[in-house]
C-alpha cells in the first residue's frame, strides 16, 4: 500500500514538473530535477519496503571521530 | 506523515519566496517572543536565585567549549542567510538589521537560559527540553496551568521558519550552482530528501543529542566558517565583483 502511494506521488510529481520543464526546453533544469527526483524515488521506495538505510549522521560521526581521534 | 505535512507547508512557503517567509516570520517571531515573556512572567513565583550560585566558577576550557557550542548552534547557523542577502530590496539596511536580529536573538536566548536555570536548578542537566519542563511548573491558583503547550507551539513555529529558510537557501544555492532558470522545481525533491534524512538520520533521541553536543561543534564550522571564508578568498583573488558589473 505504502509502495503504491510512493509510486503514485512520484509519478504525479514527475509528470507535473518534469513535463513542464520538457515543454519549456529547460534541459539543464530537467536534468537536475530528474537526478534529485530519481534519488528521492529510490530512497522512498527503499523506506516503503522497510529496507534499513545507512545512517548519514552515524557515518559523519565516525568520520569526525577518526579525524579528531580520542579527544571527543 | 507529520514530517511530510510539516515539510509540505515549508515547501509552500519556500515556493512563494523569501518575502512570504519573512512576512510569516514577522508574525511568528513576535508571537514566540511574547510567549517567552509570558511564561517567564508567570514563572516568577518559581524563581530560586540560589540556583545561580556559585557564579563564575566554570574552568576556562569548559567555558570555551560551551561558548564554541553556542556559537556553532545556533548563532553560526545564521550563515544560511548569506543566500538571502542578495535578494533584499534595501541593502543599505542590511548591517543594521543583521546586528539588531542577532542582538535580539542573543537577548531572548539569554533570558530563556537564565529563566530555566533559576527555575530548574541542577536538574537542568538531565532535561532534554528545559523550556518545556520549566513551563510545566506554571500553576497560578491551579487555574492557569499546562502552558507548556505554548512552548511546544513555539518549537513548531520556529522550526517551520528554519525549515523554510533552509529549503529556500538549499534550492537557491543548487539553482545558482547549476545555472538553472528557476529554483522552484527543486523544492519538492529537496523537501522529500529532507524528510528522508529526518526519518533515517538518528535511531533515537540520545543519538541525536550526542551528535548535537559532540560532533556538530566540530563538523559544522567547516560549513559555517570554512566555506564562506574560502569563497571570500576566491572572490578577493578573482577581484570580484568586477567594476561596472551588476551585483
Amino acid at each position: 500500500m505504502m509502495l503504491l502511494l510512493v509510486v503514485i506521488a512520484f509519478t504525479l510529481l514527475g509528470l507535473l514538473q518534469g513535463l513542464a520543464l520538457f515543454r519549456q526546453r529547460h534541459w539543464r533544469d530537467l536534468a537536475v530535477f530528474g537526478a534529485l527526483w530519481g534519488v528521492a524515488l529510490v530512497l522512498s521506495i527503499l523506506i516503503a519496503l522497510q529496507v534499513p538505510l545507512p545512517r548519514l549522521f552515524v557515518a559523519i560521526s565516525r568520520l569526525v571521530r577518526t579525524i579528531i581521534g580520542g579527544s571527543l | 506523515m507529520i514530517l511530510l505535512l510539516f515539510g509540505g507547508v515549508a515547501a509552500h512557503a519556500a515556493w512563494h519566496g523569501i518575502e512570504v517567509i519573512g512576512r510569516t516570520a514577522e508574525l511568528l517571531v513576535i508571537a514566540a517572543i511574547l510567549t517567552v515573556i509570558l511564561t517567564t512572567s508567570l514563572l516568577f513565583p518559581e524563581f530560586n536565585m540560589d540556583n545561580l550560585r556559585p557564579a563564575l566558577t566554570t574552568p576556562l576550557p569548559e567555558l570555551l567549549r560551551a561558548g564554541h557550542g553556542v556559537a556553532a548552534f545556533p548563532f553560526a547557523e545564521t550563515v544560511v542567510f548569506l543566500f538571502v542577502f542578495p535578494y533584499l530590496n534595501r541593502k543599505q539596511k542590511l548591517r543594521r538589521s543583521v546586528s539588531l536580529g542577532l542582538a535580539l536573538a542573543a537577548l531572548v536566548l539569554l533570558l530563556v537560559s537564565l529563566r530555566n536555570i533559576v527555575v530548574l536548578g541542577p536538574t537542568l542537566r538531565n532535561i532534554t527540553y528545559p523550556s518545556f519542563q520549566a513551563a510545566r511548573q506554571i500553576s497560578i491558583a491551579e487555574i492557569i496551568t499546562r502552558l507548556e503547550v505554548l512552548v511546544a507551539i513555539n518549537f513548531l513555529s520556529m522550526g517551520f521558519i528554519k525549515l523554510a529558510v533552509l529549503l529556500y537557501a538549499s534550492t537557491i544555492g543548487t539553482a545558482q550552482a547549476f545555472k538553472l532558470h528557476s529554483y522552484k522545481h527543486l523544492i519538492l525533491p529537496f523537501m522529500i530528501l529532507m524528510v528522508i534524512l529526518a526519518i533515517t538520520g538518528f535511531s533515537n533521541l540520545p543519538e541525536n543529542i550526542e551528535f548535537a553536543q559532540e560532533i556538530w561543534p566540530v563538523y559544522a564550522p567547516f560549513f559555517q566558517v570554512g566555506i564562506p571564508l574560502l569563497t571570500l578568498a576566491v572572490a578577493a583573488i578573482r577581484k570580484l565583483p568586477k567594476r561596472g558589473a551588476s551585483e
